[in-house]
């Protein structure tokens, strides 16, 4: 489409895990699957948010929007033109078109460096490109500290010419915040990615900056990737938005229907774990259990389906669900009973993709098969049905899961569902 | 009702520092009564977290304190470096903002529990172990992880340790500051039903020293307002949340972006710098509704309906 300012198109990204030379050498090499084949665009002058938990890959997928990381596999487009593999003075070129605002504008800032200093630095560094045409009479840094006091301006600094010798420690939360603003806006960029941009900062300044933000959108026609966990900020600002869960969109379409009615039990979930601002309206929360797994080695199928209050037996389940639930249970000295001396020690379990395996003494296979069976009538009704079999072989007990069904992008209602409850 | 299990009265700290004393407290009074939680609000700078520190001890040097902290009739500002030390843990305990720096990475959880509990009372290592495992149980923790290390664990079980720690000793009163700002939206509402649950199970009072209104409007059965270092309201989370009385605790109400804001609010201006706060009302610079009084007059604290107060000449206009 032509007024497509962004697109991502499915974007992966994988960091490779730190190992020593004996891993490297006898195990697989593991990697953070901190993105997973994410795709969506932005259209010219909207807002878009990407919402999630720490962890879940939003600001890898907000540096990589502006390649400061480039993505391990998809394609990138800015403009129309391809970015996914642009380098040196071209990405460079770029940079003044698209910029980024992180959650912490002290660390953002250079304490030696005045706010005036740190908002005309970008103009420095993109002085070709910006200066030969304007210039006019004026020779570059004058023509530069201009600018910059209008931009100040712009953004609320101030009086500007007071405020454009101080130094970063002088400011308030909100004026460094306005000061890191002003730095990103001042080459003019089509797209402004704010990640956290107002997560630090008190109540009472952070609608001034939200406020701050919507005027510049207004003035500029920017384009905005806004990046947070605060589903409440983001329902205010955003046209559109993203959920994310360990790498993945699991819903993505307009923020007045997400809101209105949320289809992903995720979303369901962060939805209503917002504490409200009314004591009239305490609730009992159905909480989804345990937090985010490690991304070095996600869940098979819907990545969620482990603490999924909808769950289904063709989510995903696999041989660690198992292991885990059986952990649980042999802890709870109420339920395990004598079960903790057959099935157990939990660490002689190994799960490895669709089954889970314990090698067992001969004469015990045949109890300890019964005794699963058992003990999995206690689980989750929809774990239980997953499981193809349970079975006993020479020395080893064997725990066997279906192949869960595909999980495809589906269109509800306007939006794109990652869940098999939609398919 | 019986009577208050902490009483600050007339509670000032001013911190030393180069540019002139830092008035961080400014005379307050406030009760906290056994089994209650009563959340303390306000913005970064107000002096919340310094309240929490002054009920602790645990104030940097040169730092003048005047006023009272009694902590069931035991007037703890007059209490010697060691004598604090006995109270801090066993009668009050802490849990902060960021559990993983206050864990030692260098011990595994149970020698954490085994030196809180061997610095308090005289048992044997096999009783501290015993007890750890169970205030662990109590907070969701498989007894088995009790040989980890802080860094095996998520940041929520992580919290969990804390609290489980905090809790170990049975103290009478839990100082939470923040204990939720580092954690995501849904272990952050998991915690919450844990503080939740212990208001129902330990007979312990909670001071809950957060700036998310949202979590003090979900767990707490009062909330006292800072500003400026002094206390500007208090009353309980229906009055204040209902009728808030004083213009600050207004504007703060009104600034809350939360899934039913439909327009941005904010306060004007910002916090005065504590070196040298504005006259009379610390608030008046900022405040709509200010008249020439507010310049002139330090406000009282005063009671407006029964439990709730509020320092502002003009609190009744409000009611």
């Amino acid at each position: 489409m032509e007024d497509e300012i962004l697109q991502l198109s499915d974007v992966t990204v994988h960091f490779p895990v730190k190992m020593s030379l004996a891993q490297r050498l006898f195990s697989q090499k593991s990697v953070v699957h901190a993105v997973d084949r994410v795709s969506f665009s932005l259209r010219s002058g909207e807002i878009m948010g990407l919402v999630g938990e720490s962890g879940c890959g939003k600001t890898t997928v907000g540096k990589t929007s502006v390649r400061l990381i480039e993505p391990t596999s998809g394609r990138i487009f800015f403009a129309g033109h391809d970015i996914t593999h642009t380098r040196g003075e071209q990405l460079r070129r770029l940079r003044k078109k698209m910029q980024i605002v992180f959650q912490d504008p002290h660390a953002s800032l250079n304490p030696a460096m005045t706010i005036g200093e740190a908002i005309l630095h970008p103009l420095s560094i993109h002085r070709l490109e910006l200066g030969s045409l304007e210039l006019g009479r004026d020779t570059f840094e004058q023509w530069a500290v201009k600018k910059v006091l209008s931009t100040m301006t712009e953004v609320g600094l101030t009086p500007a010419k007071h405020l454009y010798y101080k130094y970063p420690g002088d400011l308030s939360g909100g004026q460094k915040q306005r000061a890191v603003i002003a730095r990103a806006i001042i080459t003019e960029p089509k797209l402004l990615v704010v990640d956290e941009g107002v997560s630090m900062l008190d109540m009472s300044v952070r609608a001034k900056i939200l406020q701050l933000m919507l005027d510049l959108k207004r003035r500029h026609g920017l384009t905005y990737l806004f990046i947070t966990h605060d589903l409440a900020t983001a329902k205010f600002i955003c046209d559109r938005i993203a959920i994310m869960y360990l790498g993945r969109i699991v819903e993505i379409g307009l923020a007045r229907k997400i809101y209105a009615d949320p289809k992903h039990p995720y979303t369901k979930a962060l939805l209503q774990a917002i504490p409200i601002p009314d004591p009239d309206k305490r609730h009992n929360k159905v909480l989804p259990r345990g937090e985010v797994p490690d991304a070095v080695h996600p869940p098979a199928g819907c990545r969620f389906h482990p603490r999924c209050p909808a769950v289904l037996a063709t989510c995903g389940w696999e041989g660690r669900d198992f292991v885990d639930f059986l952990d649980e249970h042999l802890s709870d000295p109420n339920r395990a009973g004598d079960d903790e001396s057959i099935l157990g020690p939990i660490e002689g379990w190994r799960a490895d993709g669709l089954v889970a395996t314990l090698k067992a003494n001969p004469v015990n296979v045949e109890k300890v098969v019964e005794r699963v069976k058992a003990v999995l009538a206690e689980a989750p009704i929809a774990m239980t049905q997953a499981i193809e079999s349970v079975s006993g072989r020479n020395r080893t007990v064997t725990v066997r899961f279906r192949s869960p069904d595909q999980l495809l992008q589906t269109n509800v209602q306007d939006r794109l569902v990652e869940c098999l409850l939609y398919q | 009702m019986t009577g208050p299990l902490l009483r600050v009265q007339d509670l000032y700290v001013h911190y030393s520092t180069r540019r002139g004393y830092v008035r961080a407290l400014e005379g307050i009074t406030l009760d906290v009564y056994p089994s209650e939680t009563l959340g303390i609000v306000g913005e970064t700078g107000c002096g919340k977290s310094t309240l929490g520190k002054a009920i602790l001890g645990i104030l940097p040097p040169r730092t003048r304190v005047s006023g009272q902290i009694l902590l069931a009739g035991v007037e703890l500002t007059k209490l010697r470096r060691e004598e604090y030390r006995m109270i801090r843990g066993k009668d009050i305990a802490l849990i902060f903002q960021d559990p993983m720096t206050r864990l030692n990475p260098l011990m595994t959880i149970e020698d954490h529990f085994i030196e809180e509990i061997q610095s308090h009372e005289n048992v044997s290592k096999n009783m501290a172990r015993e007890r750890a495992r169970e205030a662990l149980v109590s907070m969701g923790i498989h007894e088995s992880r009790i040989k980890n290390y802080p860094h095996e664990f998520s940041g929520g079980m992580r919290q969990r340790i804390m609290i489980a720690m905090a809790l170990v000793l049975k103290p009478s009163l839990l100082i939470a500051d923040e204990p939720t700002t580092s954690l995501d939206v849904i272990v952050e509402s998991q915690i919450l039903e844990v503080f939740h649950d212990l208001k129902r199970g330990y007979k312990m009072s909670l001071l809950l020293i957060t700036h998310n209104m949202g979590t003090v409007a979900e767990v707490c059965d009062r909330v006292a307002v800072l500003y400026a270092g002094r206390l500007v309201e208090i009353g309980s989370v229906k009055q204040v949340f209902h009728k808030p009385l004083h213009p600050y605790t207004q504007g703060l109400l009104a600034s809350i972006i939360h899934l039913e804001t439909k327009e941005l609010h904010s306060i004007e201006g910002s916090p005065p710098d504590l070196i040298s706060p504005p006259e009379g009302c610390h608030f008046h610079p900022r405040c709509q509704f200010a008249q020439p009084i507010c310049v002139e007059k330090d406000p009282p604290l005063e009671e407006f309906e029964p439990g709730h107060f509020a320092a502002c000449h003009f609190g009744d206009k409000f009611l």
